[in-house]
């Protein structure tokens, strides 16, 4: 095996790609790492800004001691936060195209959420240069550019048959060259992966994950590329790398990108965008209605504040919650289908993983990272809870028009992302 | 005393066409015997044989033995017996000619005797380019490196493949003086070639391969004309 290595290593073009291989592994990382602490900054930004700015709220709106419930819930802004993980970096995936810090409301939260939906479009495009990124879509062609012409450039050297004289398993020889040429490129693949985590002192159960993902990946295309250099026939260089470059399109880009159009065919998603609009219309429309149509039924959801004192005059701050809130139980339904639908294109692309190890690659790490749908489904959930909590907490101020003190306000709830490190 | 290489009724048919038939060949340690023909007469293919490799669909029959060892059933120890030099020299451009030696020695899984030096300098490579990656040579120097590998490897047997072609007369000469070199430590040498006035200098004896069959060939180098020649590849020496 050292032989063969040495073998590789002498040839300058050969240094010449491990050092790419090794500086792009490095770069991937590094942008990664760079992405996910602007995101970490931003948010340590965000908390100290709500922080002071809170503060600020407290001293300017206070009156005798006391604050009003329904300005608190109208004017006062709470940061959500969708923070990353230790190991975020390796797969930026949806981070970079869905807002990692919002600013929510006691206002119905579907017509919130939504405000940030629409995504990067250069983004969503290109995607991020990650660790995952690169793995997924340039290791292959690694594979490729090291293992085309096993077979063909000896025989184009006629150095075949005295290489097949020399050898007692000719076999054996074969798969230790090709052994020797995955284990370069796994070494310039993980070698800066196991740095960069030291470096960082990160958690080691991922890293292995990681080097995993990285040895099976790489494996594949190995095989792949040696079971088509090493036939018998596969004696043209450039027909073996052009079959393999075809074979990397179609496995990396064509057939993920028109089985992802299937599962979108298949799950139709409601755009966030329209739910927004819906909201904001029912919002607008519950205006005109008799307000009884709004509280009759959201009496019927909270009956502990159907005796409360009743609504009198032209507004009052507990039916604009409620007509708020109704808006959202109205859409609860479609966004229910929504995230069900979300749902049921995680899980065919988790089937496609299966035939397709890009993909199945690509989800192993954008599970480890906390970037794929299900998290951002779960980190959605979160803000709903934190909401509930809100709203629960200011209701009772509402309602019951307590007043609301200095102490309350600082009882306040604050959003805790179980994402965060 | 056993035949370093015992040929006997090989007979090989590829797309329909019998490239050998009912052939025979022995060769003893201290003899070069060379084979001519004209190309395609299947002297590559025969040397395939020895080596125990055919192509697929090639159909074979008949024995071949590397110092009493079958190729087909004993392939590992009858190659060991032997060293194989092709056409072009089968060394590694970007390694130097002692890279080149031990990568191949390891893959024979042979130790040397000697240090590889030792070999090169018995070969007649200069010092001064035993280092230097081997793209740099000329292609007798190349030759000589894969001379110096057969010496490395100890094999009994020799098989030289178009030794000569692509070399000026004076790495000929070198050459022709090599194998009679390798002839006087005892090996067997099997030659193909072209060349019949090289082959004429250093065989014991000469062979022609046409129609499948090795007649032998008698030669007097001083009334070798070209029609000679002429007659000699067209099957009428």
């Amino acid at each position: 095996m050292k032989h063969e290595l040495i073998l590789l290593l002498k040839q300058r073009s050969m240094v010449l790609l491990v050092l790419l291989s090794l500086i792009l592994t490095s770069l991937s990382l590094q942008n990664g790492w760079q992405n996910i602490s602007h995101i970490r900054t931003q948010i340590l930004h965000a908390q100290q800004e709500e922080s002071l700015r809170k503060q600020d709220y407290l001293h300017s709106h206070q009156h005798d001691g006391t604050l009003d419930a329904g300005e608190i819930g109208y004017y006062l802004f709470h940061n959500v936060y969708h923070a990353p993980t230790e190991w975020s970096f390796i797969a930026l995936g949806n981070r970079l195209v869905t807002p990692y810090v919002q600013r929510i409301r006691l206002l119905g939260l579907q017509g919130q959420l939504y405000d940030g939906e629409s995504h990067h479009p250069e983004y969503v495009m290109l995607g991020s240069f990650d660790y995952a990124f690169w793995l997924v879509f340039f290791s292959p062609l690694l594979c490729i550019a090291l293992l085309h012409d096993l077979r063909a450039s000896e025989q184009q050297a006629q150095r075949l048959l005295f290489l097949n004289s020399l050898v007692a398993k000719p076999a054996h020889f074969w798969f230790k060259r090709a052994l020797a040429r995955w284990l370069l490129i796994v070494t310039t693949l993980t070698l800066p992966v196991i740095a960069f985590a030291t470096l960082h002192a990160l958690s080691t159960g991922p890293l292995l994950l990681v080097l995993v993902v990285t040895l099976l990946y790489t494996l594949f295309w190995t095989m792949v590329s040696a079971a088509i250099s090493l036939h018998t026939r596969a004696v043209n260089a450039s027909f073996n790398a052009m079959l393999l470059t075809s074979l990397w399109l179609c496995m990396t880009v064509i057939l993920p990108n028109l089985a992802q159009l299937w599962c979108h065919a298949r799950a139709p998603v409601q755009d966030g965008s329209q739910i927004a609009l819906q909201h904001r219309q029912l919002v607008h429309g519950a205006w005109d209605l008799p307000k009884t149509d709004t509280l009759t039924p959201f009496y019927a959801l909270y009956p502990q504040w159907r005796d409360t004192s009743p609504v009198i005059g032209r507004f009052h701050w507990k039916w604009y919650f409620a007509f708020q809130h109704m808006a959202d139980v109205r859409l609860a339904p479609q966004v229910a289908a929504r995230e069900q639908a979300l749902m049921q294109r995680d899980q065919a692309t988790q089937q496609l993983g299966w035939g397709l190890p890009g993909v199945w690659a690509q989800r192993q790490l954008e599970q480890l990272a906390q970037s794929n749908v299900a998290h951002l489904l779960a980190h959605r959930q979160q803000i709903e809870q934190f909401h509930t909590q809100l709203r629960h907490f200011v209701y009772p101020f509402l309602f019951e028009e307590q007043p609301f003190t200095a102490e309350d306000f600082q009882q306040l709830p604050t959003f805790k992302s179980t994402g965060a490190d | 005393m056993t035949a370093l290489l015992s040929i006997a009724q090989l007979s090989l048919r590829f797309a329909g066409r019998d490239i050998l038939q009912q052939l025979a060949l022995t060769l003893h340690a201290g003899e070069v015997v060379s084979v001519l023909g004209s190309n395609g007469a299947g002297k590559s293919t025969l040397l395939k044989s020895i080596l125990g490799l055919h192509d697929a669909g090639v159909d074979q029959s008949g024995q071949i033995l590397i110092a009493g060892l079958d190729i087909q059933q004993a392939r590992p120890q009858a190659l060991a017996q032997l060293a194989y030099v092709p056409e072009q020299p089968a060394v590694y451009g970007h390694l130097s000619a002692i890279e080149n030696i031990g990568y191949f020695l390891r893959l024979a899984a042979v130790t040397p005797t000697m240090e590889i030096s030792a070999y090169l300098d018995m070969v007649g490579l200069p010092a001064h380019a035993w280092q230097r990656p081997c793209s740099e040579y000329s292609k007798g120097m190349k030759q000589k490196v894969m001379l110096a590998l057969a010496l490395a490897k100890q094999a009994k047997l020799l098989l030289l493949d178009e030794p000569n072609s692509g070399l000026d007369p004076q790495a000929t000469e070198e050459l022709n003086q090599l194998i009679l070199q390798c002839k006087k430590k005892g090996m067997g040498v099997l030659v193909v070639t072209h060349d019949v006035l090289s082959a004429m200098a250093f065989s014991d004896r000469l062979l022609m391969l046409a129609n499948g069959q090795l007649q032998p060939v008698l030669l007097d180098q001083s009334t070798l004309t070209l029609d000679s020649l002429k007659q000699l590849y067209q099957g009428q020496a």
